[in-house]
């Protein structure tokens, strides 16, 4: 088992990472979820032990790996957040390149190589150079890299950002596979909610560098067991129909979307037709009205008065 | 070490933008700077120029004297001795010595005869750049010893002024072949009749061994020298501009989470550093050579001589390549490789004497000048240009491989085993 214990990491006087606590178990996929800035990629950096921690430990089967990094990288698959490759490098000599570094020689390296570009599906463009393919294409070959020397875990640090569905979906499912089939421990990080979801047997929820909340998808939405949510979707700026709102009994918190506002309420206690009355008395119009059972986003919103994407 | 050398060459020869930079600018540079200061060169009796007290202690007429008392006083045949007499007249050590310092070496060496404290004096005041001491009799000394065969030393000291390291070794060396041929053999040569006068010895001495058979060196010649030692250095700067974007795309952390030990990563730039030194600076001296004609004609030894400078100099040039790129990825940043490609470069070129000849600096700007990497490759370049032997350029040569092999060892000791930030 990895776990962290009381794991921080301080840079001048900002506090990336506060005293954080995680396990994971072996063949758990778990998910960190947290917007940009939460402190996501400076705890797997330190899991990971490429960085050392202010203070805490992180120990894999008890042993303290920040001590003896070399216990449990030959063990470790990490996909970064940026594509680390050699981008003027074709596929196929990056994954030979990094094969060797991980020590795979001969007959054994060539298969691992037709293997991983396999599995993510880009064996027939392995010749070309990196710089050439699609974003999509890159994360992939990212992630053959980080398989090439069969890990145990494997850290992923938001390995689907800026790149289109079809890819997306794709190494979403191949993870899936990795941890279904292969017995695959994984720690997935991003602020994609609906990766987190699909994937994760576990997820963290992290803000300003603390964990906030931790549990399954269910005990994590039952937090929010008696609250619903409200999306309104309105034709003008919000402001003054959003203080209304804030002042009204039932309404528990309401934040800003991009095209209205999101209501958290509570659930016997909805009273949507005072919303339209208050709506008509300040002579906003309401588009749409959305009644949702709460998601992991709902979550996080009513934890931090924040959306993931903030 | 194979693999991430193969890596870097890979990624740098698909980089041709890089490679143009790497391999032309300094043509253009060295062509323009050749043609612009062609009368600022030519102007000047040639770059290495020697100045020399000489303290003069041998009673020059007293020895001959007194070698012809020690020739009488021998148990030899009256014939016998007359001749040792007319050859110890014709002989004249100390004539020869000066012979070849006022005449043949007149184009780089000034010779001023003072008194002891007077040298010293202006040793220490930079205003000479050697002493000469002749000992006292060293004509009888010498004659003794070529004449009649006898192992007696007469020692011709040489002090040299620590700012003149190079000017003082190169007249040490032309002493010390001067020295080698005040032999027995020499001297039968001449009193057979196989040789006149001291001009013989002299001439085949200076035709083999010193710098005067070579025409001083053009602008062009000096320019393709001071360019190739200079930009060598950007190659460093670019492997290091290279290792900072694998920083920032986390292909160091992927290294370094495989376990690799880092002193592959610094060997495999190093070495990459090297080789991309030696195609540079071989490229520009042949394309000088072919296209501007800027070489005078080289011998093989002279070729190979300049081939060993330049891989002791690349040596050194892989190992600054290191000390970048362990910088670079210790703290995360290419400031100091901009800094050292953007300034220190500059610094060191005009220290090390690449855009213009050294002579008139500050003689403690020449000492530091001496010192610098690009200095010391320029120095050997030069005296293997001018044909000086192999024995006067290994000192430079130990330099560089010995700084090659701090800087080195530096690298690898800061190289972090984990990210810095």
């Amino acid at each position: 088992m990895l776990e962290t214990h009381d794991l921080r990491k301080a840079f001048k006087k900002k506090v990336a990472v506060d005293d954080v606590n995680l396990y994971l178990k072996e063949g758990e996929s778990v998910g960190l979820l947290g917007p940009n800035g939460a402190g996501k990629s400076t705890l797997i950096s330190m899991i990971s032990t490429l960085v050392k921690p202010t203070s805490g430990i992180v120990t894999w089967n008890g042993q303290d790996i920040i001590k003896q990094p070399n216990h449990i990288r030959p063990i470790l698959g990490v996909v970064p957040q940026e594509i680390a490759l050699y981008k003027e490098l074709s596929a196929y000599e990056n994954v030979k390149f990094f094969g060797k570094i991980y020590r795979l020689r001969g007959k054994k390296l060539e298969e691992k190589i037709q293997e991983v570009l396999e599995l993510v599906g880009l064996k027939d463009r392995q010749k070309e150079v990196v710089n050439n393919y699609s974003g999509g294409m890159q994360r992939r070959i990212n992630l053959a890299v980080a398989l090439l020397h069969e890990p145990e875990i494997l850290i992923m640090d938001e390995p689907t950002v800026g790149i289109d569905p079809q890819s997306r979906n794709y190494i979403l499912e191949m993870v899936k596979k990795l941890n279904e089939e292969k017995g695959i421990t994984v720690l997935y990080t991003s602020h994609y909610m609906e990766e987190v979801e699909k994937l994760c047997d576990r997820i963290y929820i992290m803000d300003h560098g603390k964990v906030i909340a931790t549990g399954t998808k269910d005990e994590l939405t039952g937090i929010l067991s008696s609250e619903e949510t409200i999306q309104l979707e309105l034709d003008q700026s919000p402001q003054i129909f959003k203080k209304l709102l804030e002042e009204q009994e039932n309404v528990l918190k309401v934040t800003e979307w991009e095209k209205g506002l999101t209501l958290i309420v509570s659930k016997n206690n909805r009273k949507l037709a005072h919303i339209f009355q208050l709506a008509e008395q300040e002579k906003v119009s309401i588009i749409s009205v959305d009644v949702k059972v709460p998601s992991l986003e709902d979550v996080f919103l009513h934890l931090t008065g924040r959306r993931l994407r903030d | 070490m194979l693999d991430f050398l193969m890596k870097d060459l890979k990624i740098l020869w698909r980089d041709r933008s890089e490679l143009l930079i790497i391999f032309l600018m300094p043509f253009v540079l060295m062509t323009i700077l050749g043609f612009a200061l062609n009368g600022v060169m030519s102007g000047s009796p040639g770059v290495i120029t020697i100045d020399v007290a000489i303290v003069e202690k041998d009673q020059h007429e007293e020895g001959i004297q007194q070698f012809n008392e020690a020739v009488s006083s021998q148990s030899i045949p009256t014939q016998a001795q007359e001749a040792l007499m007319q050859a110890a007249q014709q002989l004249s050590p100390n004539a020869l010595l000066k012979n070849l310092i006022n005449e043949e070496l007149s184009d780089i060496v000034t010779l001023t005869e003072m008194t002891e404290d007077e040298a010293n004096q202006q040793l220490a005041e930079q205003e000479i750049d050697t002493v000469l001491l002749i000992p006292e009799d060293f004509t009888y000394d010498t004659l003794q010893n070529m004449l009649l065969g006898e192992e007696v030393t007469s020692t011709i000291t040489i002090r040299k002024g620590e700012h003149a390291h190079f000017e003082s070794d190169i007249f040490q060396n032309i002493m010390e072949q001067f020295t080698d041929t005040m032999t027995v053999e020499s001297a039968v040569a001449k009193v057979s009749g196989r040789g006149d006068s001291s001009d013989v010895e002299i001439e085949s001495f200076v035709q083999e061994e010193t710098v005067t058979d070579r025409d001083s060196v053009s602008s062009m010649e000096y320019y393709t020298i001071g360019m190739a030692v200079m930009f060598a250095f950007f190659i460093s700067a670019t492997m290091a501009s290279k290792a900072y974007t694998e920083v920032n795309q986390q292909v160091v952390d992927r290294m370094m989470l495989t376990g690799i030990h880092p002193i592959y990563f610094l060997l495999g730039k190093g070495a990459a550093v090297i080789i991309m030194a030696v195609i540079q600076i071989n490229i520009l001296f042949i394309l000088s050579t072919f296209i501007l004609q800027s070489f005078q004609p080289f011998s093989l030894s002279i070729w190979l001589t300049t081939l060993l400078v330049t891989l002791c100099y690349a040596t050194t040039i892989g190992a600054i390549g290191s000390l970048l790129v362990a910088l670079t990825i210790k703290y995360g940043s290419n400031s100091i490789s901009d800094a050292f490609a953007g300034g220190f470069v500059s610094v060191l070129a005009l220290l090390g004497g690449s855009f213009i000849p050294t002579d008139g600096f500050p003689a403690i700007f020449q000492t530091i000048g001496n010192w610098t990497p690009n200095g010391m490759a320029l120095r050997s370049y030069m005296l293997a240009n001018q044909g000086m032997p192999i024995d006067s350029i290994v000192p430079y040569l130990f330099s560089l491989l010995a700084i090659a092999v701090v800087i080195f060892s530096i690298s690898i000791m800061i190289f972090p085993q984990r990210r810095s930030k």
